[in-house]
């Protein structure tokens, strides 16, 4: 499964949500969508399911172009943060409206997430609590058996038992049907492990796409003494710094050599960034690809 | 056509509820006043005319079509193209099967014999239509069935595509938008009243061929749908304006 | 392990080094079957590949070695090659850290032998 952006950008009247976005994935794979508010995410992933239409640009799915293209189109499921099916149905009819859509759709696992959530097959969906709608759209991304899921922050209201549910079956999905999984979330310290591959969006450029692990070989966060930290961060690329009395922070890219060093450094403090931080660290200024 | 007969399917699912109640508290409500009209037949002379509450429910429901049925039918794959000849489809479908309805309760009631009582009259469009002016006042024309169901069928469906192209018309400019285009042709249609262009145009329809006419409407249905159709190009889930 | 300022590492390598001190400190035998990388994945919360690449460095290292359709085993001469490289590591992990700290505090290296000589009792 390859999702391949081509030049694409979003312009409404007011502001530019998406600027000129170039970049492809390749599933099967967890890929990780970040970016703070207003970034372009949502647009960018309703883009992908057609559900808006871009300016300009366009984008492929397995070389086909995505817009208005039922082909394509059945192959995506998008579980969004609300609204994500007529709520005047029972559960048991928003299955079954959903087999006649999917071709994929594995009722029996359907009924068994069902269970694990709690949720009984005869609510309507209109008396749902927000928890319980949010579980019914996961379910719904994991028994729909698409090749691309896109999980746009899926869990408004799930308490942290039923989160680390979720990210159990995602797992054990990716691992027994293995697929194209794409998540955007603010929760990013709960799920960053799960990622393959991390994708930042900032004012509606990218930022920063590479695989988790490179990430946590290549960015780290370099503590201790002004005159150490100085000397060593010269000539390197920094992303943050900040100061406190004679201790400075800071945020650097380092190649394997220079990471070498920072290793054997005997004065240095440091560790791999946590996505969670670099996302605080980034501040809305900062335009340069990571 | 697998995803068209879905869509069908899943719209079928999403009015079931909502039609079934309608003709229920219909039924109920129609029943009642006859039987009332036919025990106090010197209190209440009661006139019915079965299809007016179709073109509200059909107002109703084509006003809220985009936004009960868009976004979910994307979601679930379906391409805007098909969407709207699926939209299509089933008003056509929706209305011959509310027209059969139609005709089905004047055979029940033409069965019991009722159409031949004093304090119960029948109101149906088709008797302006298939007959002129003069027998038209005196309500003794009958239709038959043949034109009562393409009678019902032409209005109801004009009904529900403008209700729909409505539904569109708020989707994509908003309320303001949609209220102020409403505004705008309520203001040319009570332009047109008091210069008496619509009566000129009454005069013009009553004195042409009932098949031309019927053929004009059947033209304007297939303008409607057309502009229905490329009104839902690169339609976004998402209302446009607030 | 080293006593250089290292925060928290990254999770492949902290699984790697949860292998490692397993089979140095005797739970993990010579032959012994170690869980698959899905039976990692699961535990630790944490994406296949990940755990894949923490797994992959100690088969690289000849510590593990995968038998085919049936699983991952510790091979005989893991422990020995876990010692020596640690070994080779323990002068730049801790001893450079130690003398340095020492200097800061002005430990002198007499006092530094008296301070082993009580803590190796």
């Amino acid at each position: 499964m390859k999702i391949v952006v081509e030049q694409v950008s979003k312009k409404y009247k007011d502001k530019v949500a998406i600027d000129n976005l170039s970049f492809e994935i390749e599933g099967p794979a967890i890929v990780g969508f970040l970016g703070h508010n207003g970034a372009g995410k949502t647009t960018l992933l309703n883009i992908f399911a057609s559900l808006i239409s871009a300016t300009s640009g366009k984008v492929l799915i397995n070389g086909e172009e995505v817009f208005d293209n039922t082909n394509a189109m059945k192959q995506i499921c998008f579980i969004a943060e609300t609204d994500n099916f007529f709520n005047q149905l029972t559960i048991s009819q928003l299955f079954k409206s959903n087999q006649l859509f999917y071709e994929n759709w594995d009722q029996e696992y359907a009924s068994q997430l069902l269970n694990r959530f709690k949720l009984n097959e005869k609510l309507k969906i209109k008396n749902l609590s927000k928890g319980m709608t949010s579980a019914l759209g996961i379910i719904m991304g994991l028994a729909c058996r698409t090749p691309i899921v896109i999980f746009d922050e899926p869990y408004i209201g799930l308490d942290a038992a039923s989160r680390s549910l979720f990210y159990d079956l995602l797992l054990e999905e990716y691992t027994e049907n293995p697929r194209l999984f794409i998540m955007s979330t603010h929760l990013i310290d709960e799920v960053a492990d799960l990622f393959n591959e991390v994708i930042i969006l900032q004012e509606g450029k990218l930022l920063l796409k590479d695989s988790y692990m490179n990430i946590q070989q290549k960015l780290f966060k370099v503590k201790g003494k002004k005159q150490d930290v100085e000397s060593f961060i010269n000539g390197k690329k920094v992303i943050h710094h900040s100061s406190f009395l004679n201790e400075v922070h800071a945020l650097v890219k380092l190649n394997n050599q220079e990471a070498a060093q920072l290793k054997t450094h005997s004065v240095l403090s440091f560790e791999p960034i946590k996505l969670q931080e670099l996302m605080i660290l980034l501040s809305k200024q900062y335009r340069e690809e990571i | 056509m697998k995803k068209m007969s879905a869509m069908l399917l899943y719209l079928f699912y999403q009015l079931r509820y909502e039609t079934v109640l309608f003709w229920s508290i219909n039924a109920l409500f129609m029943f009642s006043f006859t039987i009332i009209s036919l025990i106090y037949p010197d209190k209440i002379n009661f006139t019915i005319m079965p299809s007016g509450p179709i073109y509200v429910l059909v107002i109703v429901v084509g006003t809220k079509w985009i936004t009960r049925s868009l976004s979910y039918l994307l979601r679930l794959g379906v391409s805007r193209k098909l969407y709207a000849l699926g939209s299509l489809l089933f008003t056509l479908l929706y209305t011959f099967v509310h027209c059969l309805i139609i005709l089905l309760f004047y055979g029940i009631f033409k069965f019991l014999s009722i159409t031949d009582f004093d304090s119960l009259d029948f109101l149906h469009p088709s008797q302006f239509i298939f007959s002129d002016l003069s027998t038209m006042l005196t309500f003794t024309f009958t239709p038959s069935p043949w034109q009562i169901f393409i009678t019902d069928f032409i209005i109801i469906n004009c009904i529900m595509l403008i209700s729909m192209l409505i539904s569109i018309l708020f989707h994509r400019l908003g309320k303001l938008g949609g209220y102020s285009i409403l505004a705008g042709i309520l203001f040319l249609f009570t332009l047109s009243l008091t210069f008496g262009w619509l009566s000129k145009l009454f005069e013009i329809i009553m004195n042409t061929n009932i098949v031309l006419n019927l053929i004009y409407l059947l033209v304007f249905i297939i303008a409607l749908a057309t502009t229905y159709y490329f009104s839902t190009k690169k339609i976004s889930i998402y209302c446009t304006l607030k | 392990m080293s006593l250089i300022h290292e925060g928290e590492k990254p999770i492949f390598q902290q699984i790697r080094e949860t292998i490692e001190d397993a089979i140095l400190d005797g739970t993990l035998q010579a032959e012994d079957r170690i869980p698959s990388i899905n039976e990692f994945a699961k535990q630790y919360q944490i994406n296949p590949a990940t755990a894949n690449k923490g797994v992959n460095e100690l088969v690289e290292k000849a510590v593990i070695y995968k038998k085919r359709g049936v699983g991952m085993y510790v091979s005989a001469e893991a422990k020995q090659i876990l010692i020596q490289e640690r070994k080779e590591r323990f002068e730049q992990s801790f001893l450079l850290p130690l003398v340095h700290e020492a200097n800061r505090l002005g430990i002198t290296v007499e006092e530094l032998q008296m301070m082993l000589g009580r803590v190796s009792k």
